[in-house]
């Protein structure tokens, strides 16, 4: 055989005006197909933001206008540390989103009809990344000077305001772009600008903590402005260039994942997505097992379980340690008000993740509870057998961090230590009621779905939320009730009430409830 | 039969661990050829055609596409190959021929090609019938001939099937077997087929036997 006449087209594919007129042909066909959103598909979330708008935001502005600030920032002498470290946790907290959902995550199809092409993935994914990150950058910008004017004075006078607005742009400009550098670079070029944002930020605080102190507030977010800026505008640049290089057979998992997860998350079903996004064990293969044969105790099961997921297991450690540090600080600070019921929440919000990632035993105990028989009678039962590992590794986390902070001498309002020990111990327990609730939600109840008719709509999508978010509302709303009490022993009563209503329904979900719960539990 | 190989495997193996997924193998595909992969279920066969994807890295040896390292970033590669190995992640809200007419879409633009020759192989699959349906709405051995017009409707130096008689009776699998032997001879496309179908192994003009 000596004639091959492949039909490939004639024309030259390498060319700029081919390659448009073909993206912009797909994307043409693409754009009619079937369900393309309606006029009422795009008016439902304009509806849904005009609600919050006007029932929300409206009053919260006015309840602001009219009530001193919850933190006063003065003078901002002393804000370029701060704002230094937020400007770091966005970058890094962007890099980690792109790694999981980035910029450049579209619709599986289409995305294998482009990648089958000989087309530069900068010409179709090019013009998608530019304009997400202008959506994302522009969201970022005003959900932070929405917090600022909520939370602080900062746009109470001129001055300040001109030099946070400076600073929240700069931290718009370069979170979209790191999000976009977290996904088209690989892990150790991320851990270089992780540790350079890292680097320039203590480099920063330093050079405005050296100057006189009248220059250091005027120069500090001025600097921290400018610093952001140049940054945003190099790492965009290079990311932009690393598009056409970027590792299809990667983006292709991605996107796949991506369109799983929200086909989940629009059916009301968020935890099955979150699923999706676990990471894939490897290593300690043959840890579990004695050399004699036996199978190693439930901790040490729950130990290597956990190490074999070594990033989630680090990620839980260190939540678990801030989560007791910040807990410990916010309840020494309890009687003095202000920010401390934050660190107790955000304390609280921590050590929940924590639990969560600190193993996978929590969906060992959902299994058993709602699938066939499938252990024997043996030592301690159902739970000791999946509890064991979690309720001491969070324990332990929280007591390392709590005295941790004890140490540093972190609590500086010095409530009595028993009381302390005491809330402590009453948000773990009530963390971990939360968490058991969490995690054995199975499919969403459908008299979940039925309307709730109000003057202002159907807001049956308001308890579906809850229903999804149940373990984090329930912390919430538990260190709230905390909070509220005067007494520690009454509030560490309350939380344990209320992690037992949490357990209670958190079993009802798998049906235990029903079928001779505690004869079931009891065996051993 | 003259001319360079389309595609050359030396001594590509792929090994995990004390595992070995692919063993030690070498041939070449030339221009217009029809060759198959078979082999037990774990020899190696997908493993094979992934590394002349480019998606499956080698642990030894080499695949070449046209002279160069089978490489999935580069265009030139993504010119060259065209392949159903992998599940292709349909659009359940695009019609069959939508679907197929996007993909030629993506190689002829809107020239009059596209449609032409997202017709002749809806046709020539006898999916004709089936071309204002959904995804969801035709069978498994249906759905297995629109993966495969979505793959053959562009145009390729050399196409990588994994089993395509999967799901389809006895007819179907002849239609398919004329359609790629006619496509070899006609425009040159050299075809690695992994398979365990007779009726495809009988057409070869050559054989990867592993395991």
């Amino acid at each position: 055989m000596t004639t091959h006449t492949t039909a490939f087209p004639d024309r030259d594919s390498g060319s700029d005006t081919d390659a448009r007129t073909r993206v912009h042909a797909v994307r043409q066909r693409y754009a009619r197909r079937g369900d393309r959103a309606t006029v009422r598909g795009h008016a439902y979330p304009l509806y849904l933001v005009a609600l919050f708008g006007v029932f929300y935001l409206v009053p919260m502005v006015h309840a602001r206008s009219t009530s001193p600030a919850l933190i006063s920032v003065g003078s901002l002498t002393g804000a370029t540390p701060a704002v230094c470290a937020l400007a770091v946790a966005a970058c890094w907290g962007a890099q980690l989103a792109g790694r999981f959902w980035g910029p450049l995550v579209i619709q599986p199809f289409l995305l294998h009809v482009f990648m089958s092409t000989d087309l530069s993935p900068a010409r179709y994914l090019g013009g998608i990344a530019r304009r997400r990150l202008v959506y994302a950058g522009t969201v970022t910008l005003l959900a932070a000077c929405a917090a600022a004017y909520l939370a602080t004075d900062l746009f109470g006078q001129l001055g300040t305001a001109l030099r946070g607005l400076a600073v929240m742009a700069g931290i718009s400009a370069l979170a979209p772009v790191a999000w976009l550098w977290g996904q088209v670079r690989a892990v150790r070029d991320n851990l270089v600008l992780a540790s350079a944002a890292g680097a320039v930020a203590l480099a920063v605080t330093a050079v405005s903590r050296s100057a006189p102190d009248g220059a250091a507030a005027g120069l500090g977010l001025w600097l921290v402005g400018a610093v952001l800026a140049t940054t945003a505008a190099v790492v965009g640049r290079a990311a932009f260039r690393s598009i056409r290089d970027v590792d299809l057979a990667r983006l292709a998992r991605e996107s796949a994942r991506a369109s799983q997860a929200q086909a989940y998350a629009w059916t009301g079903t968020l935890h099955h997505a979150l699923d999706l996004y676990r990471p894939e064990p490897r290593g300690l293969t043959s840890a579990l097992i004695r050399p004699d044969g036996r199978l190693r105790g439930y901790l040490a099961q729950g130990a290597v379980r956990a190490l074999r997921t070594p990033g989630r297991a680090s990620a839980a450690v260190a939540l678990l340690l801030v989560g007791g540090a910040a807990l410990a600080h916010g309840v020494a600070g309890r009687e003095s008000g202000g920010v401390a019921s934050v660190w107790w929440t955000a304390g609280a919000i921590c050590v929940y993740l924590g639990s969560g990632w600190v193993g996978e035993t929590w969906r060992g105990l959902r299994d058993e509870l709602t699938m066939a028989p499938l252990f024997g009678e043996w030592w301690g039962g159902t739970l000791a057998r999946a509890l064991a590992w979690p309720v001491v590794a969070v324990t332990v986390g929280v007591c390392l961090g709590g005295g941790l902070a004890t140490v540093t001498r972190w609590p500086e309002h010095g409530a009595p230590p028993v009381h302390a020990v005491l809330l402590v111990a009453g948000s773990v327990v009530l963390v971990l009621g939360a968490r058991f609730l969490r995690e054995m939600k199975l499919h969403l109840p459908l008299e979940l779905l039925l309307p709730i008719i109000t003057p202002l709509g159907d807001l049956s999508g308001l308890r579906v939320v809850a229903w999804q978010f149940d373990g984090l509302v329930a912390v919430v709303i538990g260190v709230a009730v905390m909070n509220a009490v005067s007494s520690p022993l009454v509030a560490t009563a309350l939380a344990v009430g209320v992690a037992a209503c949490c357990v209670w329904t958190g079993l009802r979900r798998t049906g235990w409830a029903h079928r001779g719960l505690l004869t079931r539990l009891r065996r051993a | 039969m003259t001319g360079v190989p389309v595609i050359a495997a030396d001594g590509a193996t792929v090994t995990l661990g004390d595992t070995t997924l692919l063993a030690p193998t070498t041939f070449a595909v030339r221009p217009g050829e029809f060759w198959c992969v078979t082999g037990g279920n774990g020899s190696g066969k997908t493993t094979l055609l992934r590394a002349f994807l480019g998606s499956r890295r080698l642990t030894a040896g080499t695949c070449s596409v046209r002279g160069e390292a089978a490489d999935l970033a580069k265009p030139s590669h993504r010119r060259s190959v065209a392949s159903l190995v992998d599940t292709i992640p349909f659009a359940r809200d695009m019609t069959l021929r939508e679907q197929v007419t996007l993909v030629a879409a993506s190689w002829y633009g809107n020239a009059p090609e596209t449609a032409e020759r997202a017709g002749q192989l809806i046709e020539r699959l006898g999916l004709s019938s089936l071309g204002e349906r959904f995804p969801h709405q035709v069978s498994s051995g249906q759905l297995q001939l629109f993966s495969l017009a979505l793959t053959l409707v562009r145009p390729a130096d050399v196409v990588l099937l994994d089993e395509p008689e999967r799901h389809l009776d006895s007819d179907r699998v002849g239609l398919v077997a004329a359609l790629l032997t006619e496509r070899a001879k006609e425009e040159g496309t050299a075809f690695l087929v992994a398979t365990h179908e007779a009726a495809l192994v009988n057409l070869r003009d050559g054989r990867v036997e592993l395991g």
